[in-house]
């Protein structure tokens, strides 16, 4: 078995120390401090990145909020100006109202007067001529003397009962 | 194996012959033979290897990797979890090493895989200088950090006091038998499944000679199966190697755990 062959054992050893001596200092004098700087580049940028993207979701976040607030209030102001546009109007609407039902009842109480007016006056009319009839036809027919006043007043009853 | 067989020529030489250490340039030093060796030279290619792989790898140091630096950053990281599980986060001045020692071997074993190529991990004396290497470095480690409280470790936790004569001798022989067989499990499976392939590569020349060449693709499958399975020993024993490394180095900078 050339495995047990003691003579090739020095040689052996010896290359064994000298490649495995110049592997170490290759992995740990190069290959790792490469691998190593790598990984900490890419912890950092993964790191940095993240950091970046929660800044980011927060003032989104607040954006959002500024926003929501802002259309909140936009909301209340249009409910506002809506809700004194309409009260404005029904306070019009109802003076408006008031003024013409007034200006109506003062046309109606002044238009009553009158007719009441107008009656007073036909009556009286009407009593002068009935008197001045009642007048004429005694006279013609009868020889009798009336007191003036005594007729009015007869008149005056007469017409009274017959329009009560 | 027929030796003798004159009908093929590969099959002729023996299944121990890849194992042969074969001096390609002559250098002695003071009486000893430390002789540029096939060994040594496959040592050296394995190096450059792992350099041209690991330190290519790294050459753009690109924060989203491609597949070549995002392979070197898996190995780094399962070498780096491997110490993080066994030996703790004080295990991580260790870390070179560890890492230098896994690939050490697992391109010694996989290049080992190559046709005519030598597989130095099939070497006792290697696996056994590794295993030798981190014995005592483990040793002086746990004796400079725990002074004479590391003999301790020589006395199991939890054993009733009658029992210690027993099991301290038994705790030292399993301490001693440590690079033992660390090297010999790592050696014995290379040999074993180089010494395998040879074999069955061998049926075939001798199959063929013997006119039964229509048996000799059994054979030529077999030899298939067994390469994708050594293969999976290559770096299964790469990682057995390097584990059983973290764990010595584990009980002796924490002990008793």
């Amino acid at each position: 078995m050339p495995q047990l062959r003691v003579e090739t054992f020095p040689s052996q050893i010896f290359w064994l120390v000298v490649t495995f001596s110049l592997l170490y200092v290759v992995i740990s004098r190069i290959v790792l401090p490469q691998v190593r700087t790598t990984l900490r580049a890419r912890e950092t940028r993964i790191g940095a990145d993240r950091e970046q993207a929660d800044e980011l979701r927060k003032e989104a976040e607040a954006a959002h909020l500024r926003g929501s607030e802002a259309l909140a209030a936009a909301r209340a102001d249009s409910e506002r100006l809506l809700r004194e546009a309409h009260d404005q109007a029904t306070v019009a609407f109802r003076t408006e109202t008031q003024r013409l039902q007034e200006a109506l009842e003062n046309e109606r109480v002044e238009a009553e007067a009158r007719i009441e007016t107008s009656r007073a006056e036909a009556l009286r009319d009407a009593e002068a001529a009935a008197t001045e009839l009642v007048r004429s036809l005694t006279s013609a027919l009868t020889t009798v003397q009336i007191d003036d006043a005594a007729l009015s007043r007869v008149v005056a009853q007469a017409a009274r009962a017959k329009t009560s | 194996m027929a030796t003798d067989s004159s009908a093929s020529g590969d099959a002729a030489h023996g299944p121990l012959e890849q194992f042969e250490i074969v001096a390609l340039e002559p250098i002695r030093i003071g009486g000893l033979d430390l002789s540029f060796t096939n060994s040594a030279l496959w040592m050296l290619i394995a190096v450059a290897t792992i350099a041209v792989v690991f330190a290519g790898g790294m050459r753009r140091r690109a924060i989203v990797p491609g597949r070549w630096q995002a392979a070197v950053e898996l190995t780094y990281r399962f070498v780096a979890n491997m110490l993080q599980d066994n030996v703790g986060p004080q295990g991580a001045r260790y870390f070179p090493f560890i890492f230098s020692l896994f690939l050490f071997i697992l391109f010694g074993n996989l290049l080992g895989m190559v046709p005519y190529s030598f597989t130095y991990t099939s070497h006792i004396a290697v696996t056994f200088t590794m295993a030798a290497v981190v014995f005592v470095g483990v040793t002086v480690i746990g004796l400079v950090r725990h002074g004479v409280r590391f003999l301790s470790v020589f006395v199991p936790s939890g054993v009733p006091i009658a029992l210690i004569p027993l099991m301290v001798p038994i705790e030292i022989i399993s301490y001693f038998v440590r690079p033992v067989s660390l090297s010999l499990r790592l050696f014995a499976n290379m040999m074993a499944g180089h010494t395998m392939l040879k074999v069955f590569g061998g049926f075939v020349g001798l199959l063929l000679s013997a006119g039964l060449g229509l048996l000799a693709p059994v054979s030529i499958i077999l030899i298939v199966i067994l390469t994708g399975f050594e293969l999976l020993i290559a770096a299964i024993q790469a990682y057995v190697f390097a584990v059983l490394s973290c764990l010595y180095l584990s009980d002796a900078l924490d002990l008793h755990h």
